[in-house]
């Protein structure tokens, strides 16, 4: 019944507003429900660590491709032992996201952890795990790492390794019998055209960067550089090409390269003035705030590109600027059908959010994520929703996961609830993770919510092992949404 | 090396590269190394070998669960109380039998519905000698603090002995200083410099002089956990020479002067540890 009701309104909208083309709704018409199973939302923090009082922002999630019920997950999550122990926890779970264990395998002796993190899992009976991290100490040190079993107890092994470069955003398939590594990053090494993205082709065994900018910047790009990989193993990647940039505001231009069946060239895409690269938005506006700024975040450069599995032309890329209509930070979705050589406008603004997160399910229906404020002052609420669309956002189906305070707790360090969150698409589920104030409070999580930590349910507080009062934080939490069909 | 590539090595690594080897205490040698590796210690009895004590810890013959009889030492954040089983993967299994009652010195392993851990070193517990007992506290918990504090005392002299000066002082002002990243990045460490009167010099300072003291002003992750400094503040600076923002040398009333950094959390104590610090150099 709900999903008649859908397709009547699909019609329907499609008529009204003439196939698409109409400019971008703010907000646009929400559909009735129509998942069949419940939504999981999960804090991940492990009942066995229900005092720990971290701020652990940025999370990120593998889920292996050929056992979906295991993943791991990594936020900065401190090893409860202490930078001392020299290696850094992740997340893992072996029951498809219902429970999460943290054990320690990367080599990495940060207060927080690693730096910068993510990671991609691959592999057949192997549950193969890929991941970017800046490794502490270390001078921005990129370690690309690899363990042919993430729940393992074996410290990841060093892949490549050197410095200077920052936010490693790994991307993996299989493509064929070999493991496809993708890890978009900001290398200063190439300055000033600094956009890049390291390359294997055999799993890790060899690696070359490859600087996918190709004009002129303002001694750098910006931070985010972000690779997706499709079945048919085309390649993209977008990037912000800065053009200038005064110490608080970058004019950027979003860029968006291909690579076609592993050339590792990615100069498939060529922009009108022959350059590779197409240009999906030309001088926008960025601020660089790296204090608390929307909901104490800082903001700067949240990105995200999604292709679509089964139709490698159809790619969504979404990004956050700002308009200057009064917005601290807006973000913008934007669709190629013809394998990058055109975009469409807008087709969807969401104003002063951030952590936008794109994945493309079987069925083509596209999952967004992002954090959003809400409201003003003491008032005001980080909401991580989840839209879906099957019409480019004519239409869509969203859901709130989470509606937290947005002033407490107070940031103990920046990124407040991270630079990114993330999504992605594993059969008939839209997956991924987000960091949020664990305040247990029911209200918070419309979906409803699971904690494993210690709760008291009446008093809406967090307790130790020993019924003692533990103090308000930002947790990673998973969740699982069932695609729109 | 790089401008930005000597900020971000030194200082991100300074928690690390500053924390030293503690000198052994006559007696405790093997007690004291096991500390020095282990963040758990507790005694439990062994329950059974080869079993595991919550799903997702993989069963071996060198994991045994253990019923946890008194928890000594842990993490805040670890849940760990009496009566708690606990995964243990010992070194040599057969060092175990059901019933033993061990304290373990170990590190946390996999942390889920319950605690699995790795052991670095055991002692059967009445090895481990009881003192006089105060109130709220086991004999054994006395005993395990008189290690802990030797150690962090070894570790203290080891700090002071590396650094190149120690002063009591107060934060006079704060001011912006240091050199500018090259490269923008959400990790700038966005350098800022604390001017120290020197109330009493410990080592290598005279009173009454004026310091500079380097630190990461920002709030990035990269530089969480780096000491920061505030107008006013007073305390015991154990610190060393910048060797980490890439400019040793700091300006102050028109001359020339060295700038000092503050490695860790660890080198900046209270006023009120001046003492113990001299008692320590003195040792």
């Amino acid at each position: 019944m709900a999903s008649m009701s859908f397709t009547a309104l699909l019609l329907l909208l499609t008529v009204l507003t003439g196939c698409g083309t109409s400019p971008p709704s703010p907000t646009p018409p929400t559909l009735p429900s129509s998942l069949p199973d419940p939504v999981t939302v999960v804090d991940m923090i492990p009942a066995s660590l229900s005092g720990e009082e971290n701020q652990d922002s940025e999370p990120f999630l593998s889920v292996h491709p050929a056992d979906p019920r295991r993943m791991a997950a990594s936020a900065f999550t401190p090893n409860p032992a202490g930078p001392a122990s020299g290696v850094a926890p992740i997340f893992v779970s072996e029951d498809g996201g219902t429970s999460w264990t943290l054990r320690s395998i990367l080599p990495s002796a940060g207060p927080v952890g690693t730096g910068d993190i993510t990671h991609a899992s691959t592999g057949g009976k192997a549950a193969t795990l890929y991941a970017g991290i800046l490794r502490i100490p270390g001078s921005s040190l990129l370690n690309e790492l690899m363990t042919l079993d993430f729940a393992s107890a074996a410290t990841m092994s060093v892949q490549a390794s050197r410095s200077q470069v920052d936010q490693p955003f790994v991307q993996a398939a299989r493509i064929g019998i070999n493991d496809r590594v993708y890890v978009g990053n900001n290398d200063f090494n190439a300055a000033p055209r600094t956009a890049t993205v390291d390359v294997s082709l055999d799993a890790g065994a060899t690696w070359k960067s490859v600087r996918v900018e190709s004009r002129d910047t303002a001694g750098q790009d910006g931070p985010s550089v972000r690779p997706t990989v499709a079945r048919d193993g085309t390649v993209y990647a977008a990037y912000f090409g800065w053009r200038s940039f005064d110490g608080r505001m970058a004019i950027s231009d979003v860029v968006v390269v291909r690579d076609d069946g592993g050339a590792t060239t990615f100069q498939a895409l060529v922009g009108s003035d022959g350059l590779p690269g197409r240009v999906v938005a030309r001088g926008v506006s960025i601020p660089w705030s790296n204090g608390p700024t929307l909901g104490q975040e800082r903001i700067g450069s949240t990105l995200s590109l999604a292709v679509d599995p089964n139709s490698s032309a159809t790619v969504y890329v979404a990004w956050g600027d700002r308009v200057g209509n009064g917005d601290i930070y807006t973000i913008h979705v934007r669709r190629s059908s013809d394998g990058g050589r055109s975009w469409s406008a807008d087709l969807r603004a969401i104003v002063n959010a951030t952590n936008v997160a794109l994945a493309i399910a079987n069925n083509g229906t596209v999952g967004l994520l992002y954090q959003q404020v809400d409201g003003l002052g003491s008032g005001a609420r980080w909401q991580t929703r989840l839209e879906q669309t099957r019409d480019g956002f004519i239409t869509t189906q969203s859901t709130i996961l989470a509606s937290v305070p947005a002033d407490t707790p107070e940031p103990q360090f920046l990124p407040y609830i991270g630079d990114y969150a993330y999504v992605l698409a594993v059969g008939e589920e839209f997956r991924g993770v987000f960091s949020a104030n664990n305040t247990p409070d029911p209200a918070n999580f419309p979906q409803g919510v699971k904690y494993q930590r210690r709760v008291n349910p009446v008093t809406k507080t967090l307790e130790d092992a020993s019924g003692r009062g533990v103090a308000i934080s930002i947790d990673p939490f998973y969740f699982s949404i069932p695609v729109m069909r | 090396m790089s401008r930005l590539k000597r900020i971000m090595c030194s200082v991100l690594g300074a928690g690390l590269l500053l924390v030293p080897s503690a000198a052994p205490v006559s007696g405790q040698t093997t007690r004291h190394e096991w500390l020095k590796g282990c963040s758990i210690v507790f005694v439990g009895r062994v329950v059974k070998v080869g079993d595991v004590s919550f799903a997702g810890v993989p069963r071996s013959p060198r994991t045994i669960v253990v019923s946890v009889d008194e928890v000594l030492e842990k993490p805040k954040a670890v849940s760990l109380v009496k009566g708690d089983r606990v995964t243990v993967e010992v070194k040599d299994p057969s060092q175990f039998h059901d019933g033993a009652l061990v304290t373990f010195y170990a590190n946390g392993w996999i942390f889920g519905d319950g605690v699995a851990v790795q052991e670095v070193g055991h002692e059967l517990a009445p090895e481990l000698a009881p003192v006089s007992s105060g109130a709220g506290s086991s004999p054994k918990q006395e005993a395990l603090a008189q290690a802990r504090q030797e150690l962090n005392d070894a570790q203290l002299r080891s700090r002071i002995q590396g650094a190149d000066i120690v002063v009591v002082g107060r934060v006079k002002a704060i001011r912006r200083g240091g050199p500018v990243a090259a490269a923008v990045s959400e990790h700038d460490p966005d350098w800022q410099e604390a001017i120290v009167h020197v109330e009493s010099a410990i080592k290598g300072a005279r009173d009454g002089e004026e310091i500079v003291i380097r630190f990461p002003g920002s709030m990035d992750v990269g530089w969480y956990g780096a000491p920061k400094f505030k107008p006013g503040e007073e305390g015991t600076f154990l610190l060393e020479k910048d060797k980490l923002s890439g400019s040793p040398k700091a300006m102050l009333a028109g001359a020339e002067v060295d700038a000092y950094v503050a490695g860790s959390r660890q080198d900046v104590l209270p006023k009120s540890e001046a003492p113990r610090v001299r008692a320590l150099m003195q040792q």
